[in-house]
């Protein structure tokens, strides 16, 4: 279902990266100093930044990545299946410093495997590291980071520890998780059937979109 | 008038058209119309025959040419005849050509259903009565309930035709491809067949230049196959679900064709996306009316649902959505107008993708309008409420099936990735939000929500908002406009009193300076100064004399050989300071004065000769009276090159000084 978009003309390969996380934890200044190296302190003239796009080459791979920014009011949770549906790659942003947006990750990553199972990489990600002070800065870690840990690893996901102001991670982040996706869409290519039977159809119209391929040679067949 | 009939006129023909030729009534009107122009340019015949001159209808009037030998009366009433006949035989060659060519009636049917249903509902505004609205609702559902009874039943009769008109236009594109001038042809199969023809000529003119035979042909051939496909499935009454298909099915073979075929390797990938636009433009050009009408059959329950809850949902504000939009920024207010007006456009446009567009610049104006008076990037925690906010202000008729409509029949890439995707997305979220609106969702309690969607009452500060209207929101931007006058009127007048001290300052400063300038040069003059006196004619060298006065030095001396003394010309130019500073001069002037500086124009006699006396009482008081005794004022005091170098030391001294 969530196969990267790829278009042979260009060798272009797309991948769709939706950005989750409550509102103030520094979702939009970690994907801004990522895009343009900017910090919000110093940034005036971007118009938005709540898509963007980034090319980069992995692998010798040309890829582009498409972010999407959410909006991570509570009141917004219901519409997020029509975010995250089609995406590769999920970007989960919580702030070191408040207990409360890493629970709320927790509920996003349910939602998240519950609409695309394990059609999608995650990543998990403490942001705002620059706040921790003393023992706690120099390890980079406490409490809240260790739960992060132990809970990504449970659900499949990858932890790390970001600085938007410092610029601390942001590349590996978004490197790490491309090359997971570049390494997932490959094996589905591999197998598109398997995956396929394991995806539910009906959420999304890309699932039909997705189980062409045999019909189309069928309705080739009809009409010439 | 009697001079018309009199003579007949022939124009000179300088432009070209003689009134003798212009049958054309536009021609002959305006002929009418420039009479006076065109007499100046006119030659007059005396035409012999006098009977030529009447009115051909015989009325006893004088004919004119211009009036095609009529009078001017029988001509009015002729024309007229003329044009009624001219009319009803337009109006029967329309009807033979309709019948002939067969147009299917079904697309302008349901087109005006739809497109004159959305006005009425897209009013931001409409708070009137809902009693009336529910009754045009329900009229105009059973209107279109007609219609799409009716509709199915020409469908049925009239699809026949409409597939051999198909096939016969793409046989007729077979033969025009191998065709050199298709061009041309093409033209012409446009003006016999039905209309859609004439939205595709864009395209096929971009497509010829860059694969004159074969795209042209191919796409054609293979949206012919897919509308034939997909008017066979709507006719049985088939799902959605299955058109969907359909097409997808259909965009996905033809990327696939523009990507492997041979014929397309020369493709590069802008052409690409080029050709996949193009192809989802001539499908839907063609299918559009008839996809449109069904989604907007199945989804008219959810339009009506969504229009009169954002119809209910007029009183929110935007800190209910926590967001800052100041409606009485002008700026803001055009912004939020632009955005409204391109939201609404979503439903005129027939293309997926020029839907898509218009949502996009939609977005775009909205986040400009966010922007004013932020600093900051604009994240989706904003974007998303904005347009929310847009939404409910512009209710956007038809919105449900026209987001139904792009998510079935758009180019699947196109959702799915792309800014169009994303914003696409969150239209879909914010329509999402707004169908499941609560209380909650608006921070404020069920019952208070429930009382303001029912209009039994009012969230605070609403008063406010609704003074919004059109004449508060000039008035407010007057007086923006006019405080922003004062203000930069204040600014003006504080630079004016700060320009005018300066000017002070400037002039005291110029003033002392130039007074100690003086001051010390009245030292230097005196210490430079000497002077020679001639007494008799033998002590004058006329070598050391300019040129100029060596011949008048001569006459002198010959005229006046009696006079002892000779006084020659003190060059005054040299004192004036350049000119270029007249505090200067002034001054200078006024200390010389104080030195007294007498002119004696004794001379009067030889005016090339200018004698002055130069008397100072400071240094020379003797002097004065040695001359003002002899009473024979000319003695040269030669000063004239004293006086430059005094003159150069006074502007180093100044300049210094500076």
């Amino acid at each position: 279902m969530a196969t990267a978009i790829s278009n042979q003309k260009s060798g272009q390969q797309q991948f769709k990266i939706v950005l989750l996380g409550e509102g103030c934890v520094g979702k939009t200044s970690l994907v801004l100093r990522y895009v343009e190296n900017k910090f919000s302190e110093t940034n005036q003239s971007t118009l938005q930044a709540s898509f963007l796009t980034k090319n980069i080459f992995v692998q010798n791979i040309p890829i582009t990545l498409n972010i999407w920014d959410t909006a991570g009011q509570e009141r917004f949770h219901a519409v997020g299946p029509l975010y995250y549906r089609d995406s590769n790659g999920a970007l989960l942003v919580y702030d070191v410093t408040d207990p409360d947006s890493l629970t709320k990750v927790k509920v996003w990553i349910k939602e998240l495997r519950k609409v695309l199972g394990n059609d999608v990489c995650i990543a998990i990600i403490g942001n705002k590291i620059d706040l921790l002070s003393g023992i706690e800065r120099d390890q980079m870690n406490n409490a809240l980071i260790s739960e992060a840990q132990s809970y990504a690893t449970t659900a499949g996901a990858t932890h790390y520890c970001t600085s938007a102001k410092t610029n601390y991670g942001i590349d590996d982040v978004f490197l790490n998780l491309t090359k997971q996706m570049i390494s997932f869409s490959q094996t589905q290519q591999l197998n598109p059937r398997a995956l396929n039977s394991t995806v539910t159809r009906g959420i999304s119209i890309a699932a039909d979109n997705e189980l062409n391929d045999p019909n189309d040679l069928q309705s080739k067949r009809k009409c010439c | 008038m009697d001079d018309d009939f009199t003579t007949t006129t022939t124009t000179t023909t300088t432009n070209g058209s003689s009134i003798d030729e212009s049958d054309d009534s536009t021609n002959v009107m305006k002929n009418n119309d420039n009479n006076n122009g065109l007499y100046r340019k006119m030659t007059v015949q005396i035409v012999a025959d006098k009977s030529a001159l009447h009115c051909k209808n015989g009325c006893g009037f004088y004919g004119n040419r211009e009036w095609d030998g009529y009078c001017s009366i029988c001509y009015k009433e002729i024309r007229h005849q003329q044009q009624q006949q001219h009319q009803q035989q337009t109006c029967m060659a329309q009807i033979d050509d309709y019948s002939v060519s067969s147009l299917p009636p079904i697309p302008s049917l349901t087109l005006s259903s739809s497109s004159s249903s959305p006005p009425t509902s897209s009013q931001p505004t409409t708070t009137s009565s809902s009693s009336f609205s529910i009754k045009f609702e329900e009229k105009k559902r059973q209107q279109s309930d007609k219609n799409r009874i009716k509709s199915i039943f020409k469908r049925a009769s009239t699809f026949r035709e409409y597939r051999s008109s198909s096939a016969a236009s793409q046989q007729y594109s077979n033969k025009n491809s191998n065709n050199n001038n298709s061009n041309n042809n093409n033209n012409v199969q446009e003006n016999n067949s039905w209309p859609f023809f004439s939205l595709e000529r864009p395209f096929e003119e971009v497509l010829a230049k860059f694969y004159p035979d074969y795209a042209l042909r191919d796409i054609n051939v293979n949206v012919t196959k897919c509308v034939e496909k997909v008017n066979k499935l709507l006719n049985r009454g088939s799902s959605i679900e299955d058109l969907t298909e359909i097409i997808h099915d259909f965009y996905s073979t033809m990327e696939n064709r523009f990507q492997t075929s041979p014929h397309y390797k020369d493709v590069n990938s802008v052409q690409f996306s080029q050709l996949i636009d193009q192809t989802e433009k001539i499908l839907m050009n063609k299918l559009y009316t008839n996809l449109f009408a069904r989604v907007q059959n199945e989804e008219e329950e959810r339009d009506l649902e969504l229009q009169k809850k954002i119809r209910n949902l007029n009183w929110i504000m935007s800190n209910h959505l926590d967001i800052e939009i100041n409606l009485r920024h002008p700026k803001v207010k055009d912004l939020m107008d632009q955005a409204i007006t391109e939201i609404s456009e979503v439903d005129s446009k027939q293309i997926p993708f020029e839907k898509l567009d218009a949502i996009v610049r939609c977005s775009k104006t909205i986040f400009e309008m966010l922007q004013i008076d932020n600093n900051a990037a604009i994240s989706a925690d904003q974007f998303l409420p904005a347009l929310v906010f847009v939404i409910i202000n512009a209710n956007p008729p038809l919105l449900q099936s026209n987001i139904k409509f792009i998510t079935r029949f758009s180019t699947p890439s196109r959702l799915m990735t792309g800014e169009a995707g994303y914003y696409f997305t969150n239209l879909c979220c914010a329509t999402t939000f707004i169908e499941k609106i609560s209380g909650e969702s608006l921070n404020m309690s069920e019952s208070d929500f429930q009382s303001y969607m029912n209009g039994e009452a009012q969230p605070p500060g609403y008063y406010k908002q609704s003074f919004l209207c059109e004449p508060f929101r000039i008035m407010n931007s007057n007086h923006t406009i006019l405080s922003d006058t004062i203000k930069r009127n204040a600014q003006w007048l504080e630079n004016l009193d700060y320009l005018e001290k300066r000017m002070e300052r400037f002039e005291q400063i110029l003033e002392n300076k130039c007074r100690t300038a003086i001051n010390s040069s009245k030292e230097m003059i005196a210490q430079h100064l000497t002077y020679k006196i001639f007494d008799q004619a033998g002590d004058v060298d006329p070598s050391l004399f300019p040129a100029s006065f060596r011949e008048s030095y001569r006459k002198y001396c010959e005229q006046k050989k009696e006079q002892e003394n000779i006084l020659i010309e003190i060059e005054t130019s040299n004192l004036t300071m350049n000119g270029s500073n007249d505090m200067d001069h002034n001054n200078v002037c006024d200390q010389l004065a104080s030195i007294d500086f007498n002119y004696n124009n004794s001379n009067s006699n030889d005016s090339n000769e200018q004698t002055s006396v130069m008397m100072i009482n400071n240094s020379n008081n003797e002097l004065l009276e040695k001359f003002s005794n002899s009473s024979c004022p000319e003695s040269i005091i030669s000063l004239s090159s004293s006086s430059t170098t005094t003159n150069n030391q006074i502007n180093n001294s100044s300049e210094t000084k500076e």
